[in-house]
């Protein structure tokens, strides 16, 4: 889904926003300090407020064009806020929050279900309870679920993570990707947190002072050389998807192929992978810059189980530090220092090999095999019917 | 144990406060709604005037709706002539008497109701496609709604012991207006009545300590029913 804002103006008080991008992809996240300007960019994409100037577009609807006079109201432009408190009707139990909105959906196109959502969110044992009895990450989820029952065509979310603690925050990425990939559901994500939003996307838009800065890939936005501030260590993530291959059972690793003839060692510390894994099932990856090392042989006898071919794309260094992209079929953000560029006279493409540990790449979420196919596929229930019949016979 | 007297005004004191309640209760949601959450023109002569009653003395209270109602009123007169209705010394008196009187308490309870919603419910209603109407009786209402009884018990205790405003404005006929506080007033006038004042007055209390429990039992309700 094309979201565009083409110099959107706008004023609270005596701060001063201005909005000019376009970003395209099923999740985009939307990264800036607090503050910034980033729930004002949400409220005037919901309708929750209308800019003083500018055009605000959806695909091809023009949901705000101020020169024309044209502003489509909030509830008709059929996009799900989730916000940062998550704003649960207190008098009401989860099921009814869940149902808040099934009487005004009469006109819409219904494709997600109360089951669905109750299954994909894991709510069934919660749908008695009064928000009150929830923690921070239940809350959060039946937030989620509440407002995708309001059948939205864009799902926004601000600051998803905020009132949910480190542990549960995985929890909710895994959930999100979830809901990304079986209702076809385009998201944008407000967080503060560079981390926890590249393990969804790299596809960001960049807010800063009440501007948008930048809108691309975040690999795009870091090799121009904008932002080199993004690249800190513990904010980056090289976040990819890749499709199970193997697993052995002795050395607890599981193999997974980027493409034909790239395959990695992960290991299962995060407990996300289970044994009766398919074959070709999408596992999505996160890998931090500093747990890569650099080495112009491959080593033998080393308990590191990645030694990744690639080659040297192009080096950055600034005042974060040293940092070099290498190709090694994908495009992997490794931070270094200026001792090891000396060391290793590393330059642009010289052969090299990553070195990575088995431990060091985190699992955030496995694809369902099922929701692949269908989306593969794309199955109607007719299609199911006929190869249940085929099956039969 | 009661006399038939005495059963008598005692139903109609039940009476007149059930309907004046009834009454009141809407009138008070619409403005402790407007009040908590509209700003418009004028919005602090709305307040004072629902207020006065609150601070005027009843019979002051009384006496004006006369001005305004009574058969000779500048509203009064109007609805006789043109109407032929009555609005003073009969039921309706005691009703309208007990509404203007109980009304600022109510008001001031449900208005507070209605500020402790928190206002972002609203905007997560209206972005799940509520109107503001649909808002209104599936978040307001009900999150208020432990105030707004709260309020409802209060107008009812104060219309049990209206006294001023109803001998100015309904008079004390026996039998018509004369509720328990008027027949007490009137039984105490007259020696060798001290029993049944007394018991009337026990009675009166009993139903007073009623409905301040039941209203501070509400308003306790409240907070845990928001949080």
């Amino acid at each position: 889904m094309i979201i565009k804002f083409e110099s959107v103006k706008h004023t609270l008080g005596n701060n001063h926003f201005y909005y000019n991008f376009q970003t395209n992809s099923s999740i985009t996240g939307v990264f800036g300090p607090s503050g910034a300007g980033k729930t004002t960019l949400f409220n005037l994409l919901s309708g929750v407020d209308t800019p003083l100037k500018g055009k605000i577009k959806l695909d091809s609807e023009i949901l705000v064009d101020i020169s024309q006079n044209h502003v489509i109201q909030g509830k008709n432009r059929d996009i799900g806020y989730v916000f940062q408190e998550n704003h649960l009707f207190p008098h009401l139990s989860v099921k009814k929050n869940l149902l808040y909105s099934k009487p005004y959906i009469k006109n819409k196109t219904q494709y997600i279900s109360f089951d669905d959502v109750v299954s994909l969110l894991d709510i069934a044992p919660l749908l008695k309870k009064k928000p009150r009895q929830l923690s921070g990450g239940e809350r959060q989820r039946v937030a989620i679920g509440r407002t995708l029952l309001s059948q939205p065509r864009l799902l926004l979310l601000d600051e998803p993570f905020s009132n949910v603690d480190c542990s549960k925050r995985k929890q909710i990425i895994s959930y999100l990707l979830r809901i990304n990939n079986h209702f076809q559901i385009p998201m944008v994500i407000i967080s503060h947190h560079l981390e926890d939003i590249l393990k969804l996307t790299r596809k960001i838009v960049i807010i800063e002072n009440g501007q948008s800065t930048a809108a691309d890939d975040i690999f795009n936005i870091i090799k121009n050389g904008e932002k080199p501030e993004l690249i800190r260590s513990k904010k980056y993530q090289n976040t990819f998807e890749v499709a199970f291959n193997s697993c052995s059972k002795t050395e607890n690793t599981y193999s997974v192929l980027f493409d034909k003839n790239t395959e990695i060692k992960i290991s299962n510390h995060s407990k996300l992978l289970n044994e009766n894994i398919d074959i070709g099932t999408r596992i999505q990856l996160s890998l931090r810059p500093i747990d890569i090392a650099l080495s112009l042989e491959e080593h033998e006898g080393t308990s590191i189980q990645n030694q990744l071919k690639g080659i040297v794309k192009q080096i950055i260094q600034n005042y974060e530090g040293v940092f070099c992209i290498v190709d090694c079929g994908f495009e992997l953000f490794v931070e270094i220092s200026q001792g090891i560029i000396n060391n290793l006279y590393l330059h642009e493409g010289q052969k090299i090999y990553c070195q990575i540990k088995a431990n060091d790449f985190d699992v955030v979420h496995v694809f369902d095999r099922i929701e692949k196919d269908e989306k593969q596929y794309n199955l109607t229930d007719k299609h199911r019917k006929d190869i249940a019949v085929a099956l039969k016979y | 144990m009661l006399s038939s007297e005495e059963i008598s005004v005692i139903l109609l004191t039940l009476k007149v406060a059930v309907t004046s309640t009834l009454f009141t209760l809407p009138l008070a949601i619409w403005l402790g709604w407007i009040l908590a959450r509209k700003n418009f023109l004028g919005k602090f002569l709305v307040e004072g005037l629902v207020n006065i009653p609150l601070v005027a003395p009843p019979v002051v209270t009384g006496y004006l709706l006369l001005i305004l109602l009574g058969k000779n009123g500048i509203v009064g007169s109007w609805l006789y002539e043109t109407l032929g209705i009555k609005l003073a010394f009969n039921f309706a008196a005691l009703i309208i008497a007990s509404v203007v009187v109980s009304l600022p308490l109510a008001v001031r309870s449900t208005k507070s109701a209605f500020e402790l919603v928190d206002p972002n419910y609203e905007k997560a209603s209206s972005s799940l496609g509520a109107s503001k109407i649909g808002t209104f009786f599936r978040v307001y209402l009900p999150l208020a709604f432990p105030g707004i009884l709260s309020g409802a018990v209060l107008a009812f205790a104060r219309s049990l012991g209206e006294f001023g405003a109803t001998i100015s404005f309904a008079g004390n006929i026996f039998g018509k207006t004369q509720t328990i506080a008027l027949n007490v007033y009137s039984n105490m006038q007259i020696p060798g009545k001290e029993i049944q004042v007394t018991r009337l007055v026990i009675i009166s209390l009993i139903i007073s300590l009623l409905a301040i429990i039941a209203s501070e039992y509400l308003n306790k309700k409240k907070k845990y029913f928001i949080r």
